[in-house]
């Protein structure tokens, strides 16, 4: 009995000691899509990095870009592209993918990379031609 | 899986302990096969003497202590939002049973259900210019559901009339077993540890037997969450203990 004791001790303290810290995918999709969707993302900053030089651009206070993501994964910004979009993992990185089309009916495709999303903040970039340009979104 | 497994365990202990105390009230009499088991258990437990069952409840005031600055994920949560330096009400309820170890040392040893709601201490920030100012990565949870089991060890005060007031300074460890699934916040990164261990120390008033009443203070022993997050829990419990058989 003393042993069948100890065992469930040892058990116990198994259980005790695991501290996975696994990522679940699935769940970090969902929380981003819950933290997106229902909102109006205001663009508020630029900043675009080179080999060379980081020039930050400021809308705030002016008439700025923006970008709806709805619930039923639809998409429109204030360029008046419309589609829909996805919340999809490749490799580490989530990231929000659109497929739209433009106000002269030609389709679109982009891809955001996502830095960080929150309830009011989103920070997103995309490389291209040797320049990671950052977008800092927020809601208000 | 795991909780269920965790549960089905401390379940088990239970229900073995509970046999070691009605072994005295020989309550399977009836069963050879029953008495040769209760006996096989009472051996085990032959130094736990004069026990008595007792039901308490009461309400505990629950602080986090959140360290995070290690912690990196892809999510964002305003530290004004999220930072509540307050001692939340929770509540808690069980059974105690209450003995003699070696017919001399008190202790009590109690498994109950407790509802925690705590507040929550950033000890650090991060911030991400320009926009976001002072923020977390980690949003903890401030509510969850455990099995808590306790054993404490009673000393008697010398204090006012021991005979009908008993004042105990009471002290032990806890385990708590989370059964409340994490926050989808939480559960991105499997955040929150399945079992806490914790150490209590309190005082209690016995009113000549009619009742008992106590104050204890707990804090973890291991972190609430999984590394690189540091997470304690300081907990105040208030609560009352009535005996069994006077309630029902």
């Amino acid at each position: 009995m003393k042993n069948t004791f100890k065992a469930l001790l040892i058990i116990g303290f198994g259980f005790f000691f695991t501290s996975c810290s696994k990522v679940d995918s699935g769940s970090q999709i969902q929380l981003t899509e819950s933290m997106l969707q229902g909102k109006t993302w205001l663009l508020d900053y630029t900043i675009t990095k080179t080999s060379t030089a980081t020039i930050t651009k400021t809308y705030v206070g002016q008439s700025t870009y923006f970008i709806n993501f709805l619930k039923d994964k639809s998409t429109k910004d204030s360029d008046g592209i419309a589609g829909i979009y996805n919340i999809e993992k490749v490799g580490n990185q989530l990231q929000i993918h659109v497929n739209a089309i433009t106000n002269g009916s030609n389709p679109v495709e982009y891809i955001y990379n996502i830095e960080s999303v929150g309830a009011k903040e989103l920070i997103v970039f995309h490389t291209t031609n040797n320049q990671t340009i950052k977008r800092y979104f927020s809601v208000r | 899986m795991k909780r269920l497994f965790i549960q089905l365990i401390t379940i088990a202990t239970c229900i073995l302990i509970s046999i070691s105390i009605n072994a005295q009230t020989k309550l399977f009499k009836d069963s050879s096969a029953a008495r040769k088991f209760v006996l096989r258990v009472s051996k085990v437990f032959k130094n736990f003497s004069s026990n008595q069952t007792y039901l308490y409840g009461g309400i505990g005031f629950n602080k986090q202590n959140v360290n995070e600055a290690a912690y990196n994920s892809s999510f964002n949560y305003r530290l004004a939002d999220v930072n509540n330096n307050v001692f939340k009400p929770g509540y808690f309820a069980g059974f105690r049973f209450d003995g003699l170890y070696k017919l001399k040392h008190k202790y009590s040893f109690t498994v109950g259900l407790n509802k925690l709601a705590s507040g929550v201490k950033y000890t650090n920030s991060k911030r991400m210019d320009p926009i976001i100012g002072e923020f977390a990565n980690f949003k903890s949870d401030n509510q969850f559901a455990t099995l808590h089991i306790a054993a404490h060890y009673k000393h008697l005060l010398p204090f006012a009339d021991s005979i009908k007031h008993k004042f105990y300074l009471v002290a032990g460890p806890s385990l708590d077993f989370r059964l409340s699934k994490q926050s989808i916040d939480n559960k991105v990164n499997n955040n929150y540890h399945k079992i806490f261990l914790g150490a209590n120390v309190g005082v209690e008033f016995d009113n000549n037997s009619y009742y008992t009443l106590f104050l204890h203070y707990s804090h973890n022993i291991n972190s609430l969450t999984a590394t690189p997050i540091k997470t304690s829990l300081n907990t105040f419990n208030v609560g009352v203990v009535l005996k069994a058989k006077d309630l029902f």
